[in-house]
């Protein structure tokens, strides 16, 4: 007889295989606990970068650390040009490495609507990614764009006590 | 064999009398590039609030800072741009779980404008009013 599986914090079948709009289960969501949602930022141009804009073909980095455990659950993005129309993302990579696992998530960078998505449509893992205490999560974002004025924001949302 | 009588009745099912509700937060119109435009909402004194969505409606894209005015703690460590926090009905933000805000408490945002043009902005907290609470 299959064993049913456990339910466990790590593990949230509901989001299946790829990432697609879902209606949570109530029983995993409390699996959760008591902790409070989060954005942690990866990347912000506005905060990271001098000037607030990234150039033409310019890469730059940025990272996340806090204080205690933390769960990431899925991750967003938002990249414009401000004289441009802030609905049309404008083209970036993005690759992430987790400092503590020594780990990159990609082995090259990645177009970012093949990793990241949006408020409405964002990018769920399938696991929580567990982002230990005081350890970085970066993230470095190369611009696409022919133009000097790019702004762009990662951010990967999750919980944290 | 059928049974009459243990067909759940909403009365009789957990979290069938919470009212769907809407917490809408709407800032002043921002003018072009303005920052630091504060607003907040109060939940009512009738009931727990779940917060489940974030759906919001503006004239051009914008950012803003969250803080439960409760436990005085920010939910990011920055302001988060439109795209990354805010859906709509058809497609909301789902938060990364329900997020309880006390009766009473404030939820403040603080908005800034991204769109280089003047910005009229409805920002909601969407959820459940708790009929157990």
């Amino acid at each position: 007889m299959p064993q049913k599986e456990p339910l466990i914090l790590s593990r949230l079948p509901y989001r299946g295989f790829a990432s697609r709009i879902f209606m949570p289960f109530e029983q995993q969501l409390a699996a959760m606990g008591d902790k409070m949602p989060y954005a942690f930022l990866l990347f912000d141009s506005a905060t990271m970068v001098d000037g607030g804009f990234i150039g033409a073909q310019q890469t730059a980095n940025g990272y996340t650390s806090q204080p205690e455990d933390c769960w990431i659950t899925h991750l967003t993005a938002m990249s414009y040009i401000p004289q441009g129309d802030p609905t049309v993302a404008t083209k970036f990579v993005f690759q992430i490495y987790d400092a503590d696992r020594q780990k990159l998530w990609t082995p090259q960078p990645i177009n970012s609507p093949n990793g990241l998505g949006t408020a409405g449509e964002p990018m769920w893992l399938k696991k929580l990614y567990r982002l230990p205490a005081s350890q970085q999560l970066q993230c470095q974002v190369t611009s696409l764009e022919p133009v000097h004025n790019s702004i762009i924001q990662v951010v990967a949302w999750g919980v944290r006590n | 064999m059928a049974s009459r009588g243990m067909v759940p009745t909403p009365q009789s099912v957990p979290g069938m009398q919470d009212l769907p509700f809407w917490y809408p937060i709407a800032p002043p119109a921002l003018t072009a590039l303005q920052v630091g435009v504060a607003a907040s909402v109060t939940i009512d004194n009738d009931a727990d609030f779940e917060w489940r969505w974030i759906v919001a409606t503006s004239t051009g894209a914008f950012s803003v800072t969250l803080t439960d005015r409760f436990t005085s703690r920010p939910l990011m460590s920055a302001a988060i741009n439109s795209a990354n926090i805010a859906g709509t009905a058809q497609l909301p933000f789902i938060l990364p779980k329900p997020y309880l805000l006390r009766r009473t408490s404030t939820m403040a945002a603080v908005f800034n404008d991204l769109s280089n043009a003047g910005n009229t902005i409805q920002f909601a907290l969407v959820g459940y009013k708790l009929a157990s609470s």
